[in-house]
């Protein structure tokens, strides 16, 4: 039974048709990738599934259902416009932020404590909010989307203002809560966090879906006629090659249309040269995004 | 419940742990005991029956002449003056001339010329620089002494004929007996008003800037997937309700005990002492008047995209509240009259002026219903209206302040 279901949603704001049609599923236990420009419709969609926005058509079912009172408590959203209480205590500000999602208390400050020595912020939790650093405060941020425990976690530009070692300490996180089994929708543009990270992704832009799927999938199906090589010795010019290029330490090969990239293995072999990596060439999420971007942009509106 | 129970503990705590919560609830009675101790302190060194905060608040209504005033007698009347008149406080001219000269020398607050058909038309003509507190009292004064010559300085009849009626008033709505010309009767009504407007409008603020705070610190995306917005508005609107009403409680029961404490030590006149029933009403209308502008101000904060331009359109709902202020003098000096009676009974001023008339007079208990019943109609509506603003499209709208959709949101459009 999938989590998220979203069933073909439109909605508008004016004249701006910021979500176009939009279907897909996030499954139970799924870490899946919301990707888009700035203003393709990603946070409207969130919003959408969290009944913030109601949608002008389509339909949205969270947790087995419609959206209710009752299922807030087991969802954790940390949204792009990051807001916490600026005048108040750390710890006061997250334990109430925790009540409101019907935590014991007791049960809220234990499970604090260790979030709190975490993420290194125990010398801090008296500290009003506004006297933390920004990069405190986006900790400070994930620490309330996920202190209640929710069994669905929708996450908004999660690595924005971290340095790399922070940055590290929440995929780490996010990683081993997806382990437990929580589903975690991330929405985000930072292309190789979602290669890092993700099953699944959904592509939108200008509020429409661009490409929905497993991710494997949609690489393999933008990668072109090339194959990655490195070989001990230099590579030497072979058959059915139409041009190479370098690529990190390997050697891209873009071959003509009508050799398979079994007959270049066959060759390397054969010309007894020892093959320390030889693989299909695949796009990185970045490349697609691009040619994606540029198709729908050059097609007329 | 319990998030609602949360929400109004954060708001109750979030106010509380300020240093200007306190002290304007706790410091600004502080101060008025305060004052009291050390006038009470001066008050037990003097001699006598009479004491100095009976006499300070005495003198604003009957105080003494510093100078005397003159009268020209043209009808012949003033033969000797009564024992209760102090005779040094009066000086005889024989003519307007002299007396003018008097005047302008300022050997006389000013002079009464009592004109010569005064047994017929009872004519007198006061002329002065400028009247004042201290000249008010003259003329009758003098209409005494007139009177204790036409009865033959008969002292028995005189005294009868001065003694105030012996009338005994029963009121259905118990209140200190007043004298309505006396100027305390105007200052215990406006004390009342003023802390009413305070405490109403002050509390009513309050939701403003909580929702403009949240709004402005962007928390209220991450409160919409926590709590409805009708808890949000209930937790808020409770527990800033609390604070003003325990605020209420600190200011009208320190007033309160300072005019009973007054009263007793000092022997107050009526004027200054107010009847118990009138904390309970105030309970009442504060908490409907409260809800009812709290209502409108977290409307006004649903549709304001932050704070700084809330307080700039926030005159609009203040606007309606400034009637009775702008109108108190025409209030008090006649708190049954029409317009006393309709503000009573609207309710966008009925708080304050229902409060302004209790203070002032005795106010049939109808009316008090009435009006009580009608706030409690629009206290309906204006929560409707409230909840109506009260969403989470709109609070994330971040649009700019229109006057005509908040019209319109208040209709239920």
């Amino acid at each position: 039974m999938p989590s998220v279901f979203v069933s073909n949603i439109s909605k508008s704001f004016g004249k701006v048709r910021a979500v176009d049609e939009v279907t897909f599923e996030v499954q139970e236990g799924e870490l899946f990738g919301l990707l888009g420009p700035n203003g393709a419709g990603k946070t409207t969609t969130i919003r959408i599934i969290l009944d913030i926005y109601k949608p002008d058509s389509g339909s949205i079912s969270v947790l087995g259902g419609p959206m209710n009172e009752a299922k807030k408590n087991r969802i954790g959203y940390m949204p792009e416009e990051r807001g916490l209480y600026q005048d108040v205590p750390l710890e006061r500000c997250l334990l109430y932020l925790a009540s409101l999602k019907n935590v014991d208390r007791a049960v809220a400050r234990e499970r604090l404590e260790g979030y709190l020595e975490k993420f290194d912020l125990q010398a801090y939790r008296k500290k009003k909010v506004k006297e933390l650093s920004k990069g405190m405060q986006q900790k400070a941020q994930i620490i309330a989307t996920l202190l209640h425990n929710p069994e669905l976690i929708i996450i908004d530009e999660p690595f924005s203002g971290l340095d790399p070692i922070n940055t590290r300490l929440v995929k780490d996180m996010l990683l081993q809560i997806h382990q437990q089994g929580t589903t975690i929708i991330m929405s985000t543009h930072q292309m190789h966090q979602v290669e890092e990270l993700c099953d699944r992704i959904l592509l939108v832009d200008h509020g429409r879906v661009m490409l929905y799927g497993d991710l494997d999938q949609i690489r393999r199906q933008f990668s072109g006629h090339a194959v990655l090589v490195r070989t001990r010795e230099p590579l030497p010019a072979l058959s059915g090659v139409a041009h190479h290029e370098v690529y990190n330490s390997a050697t891209k090969l873009v071959l003509e249309d009508h050799i398979h990239p079994q007959e270049i293995l066959q060759e390397l072999v054969a010309r007894q040269l020892t093959v320390e990596q030889f693989e299909i060439a695949l796009p990185t999420l970045d490349e697609i995004f691009i040619q994606v971007v540029e198709k729908r942009e050059s097609q007329p509106a | 419940m319990n998030k609602i129970k949360s929400i109004l503990v954060q708001e109750i705590l979030n106010l509380v742990s300020r240093f200007s919560f306190w002290f304007g609830a706790v410091g600004v009675p502080l101060i008025g005991f305060t004052i009291y101790a050390g006038v009470s302190l001066v008050n037990n060194s003097q001699d006598g029956d009479q004491n100095v905060a009976s006499t300070l608040i005495q003198s604003l209504a009957t105080a003494p002449e510093e100078l005397p005033v003159g009268y020209i007698d043209r009808a012949g009347l003033i033969q000797v003056f009564p024992p209760d008149v102090d005779e040094a406080g009066f000086i005889a001219f024989p003519d307007e001339k002299s007396a003018l000269v008097a005047l302008e020398e300022f050997e006389i607050l000013g002079y009464i010329t009592i004109a010569e058909d005064y047994i017929n038309t009872g004519e007198m003509v006061f002329t002065a620089d400028q009247f004042s507190l201290e000249t008010v009292e003259v003329p009758n004064i003098l209409e005494r002494v007139i009177q204790y010559n036409l009865l033959g300085q008969d002292l028995q009849r005189y005294d009868w004929i001065i003694a105030s009626p012996q009338v005994k008033e029963v009121s259905l709505s118990p209140a200190p007996a007043r004298d309505q010309d006396n100027a305390l009767t105007f200052f215990l009504p406006y004390a009342v008003t003023l802390l009413f407007y305070i405490l109403i409008m002050g509390s009513a603020t309050l939701m403003l800037n909580s929702i403009g705070k949240e709004k402005e610190n962007r928390i209220i995306e991450i409160l919409m997937v926590s709590v409805s917005p009708t808890q949000l508005l209930s937790g808020k609107m409770i527990g800033l309700g609390l604070v003003g009403l325990f605020q209420l409680v600190i200011w009208g029961g320190s007033a309160y005990s300072l005019l009973w404490l007054s009263g007793r030590a000092f022997n107050l006149p009526p004027e200054f002492q107010l009847a118990p029933s009138i904390l309970a009403w105030g309970v009442v209308f504060f908490i409907l008047g409260y809800i009812l502008y709290g209502c409108l101000m977290s409307g006004l904060g649903a549709l304001v995209p932050n704070i700084r331009e809330a307080s700039q359109v926030s005159f609009i709902i203040v606007l309606p509240m400034l009637i009775p202020l702008i109108t108190i003098s025409v209030l008090i000096r006649a708190p049954n009259g029409g317009l006393a009676v309709g503000l009573s009974l609207f309710p966008l001023t009925s708080p304050v002026t229902m409060m302004l008339r209790l203070a002032a007079t005795s106010v049939p208990v109808w009316q008090i219903l009435l009006s009580i019943f009608i706030l409690l109609g629009a206290v309906f509506l204006a929560i409707r209206a409230a909840a109506g603003m009260f969403r989470a499209q709109t609070l994330l709208s971040g649009q700019k302040f229109s006057l005509k959709t908040f019209l319109l949101a208040l209709a239920g459009r």
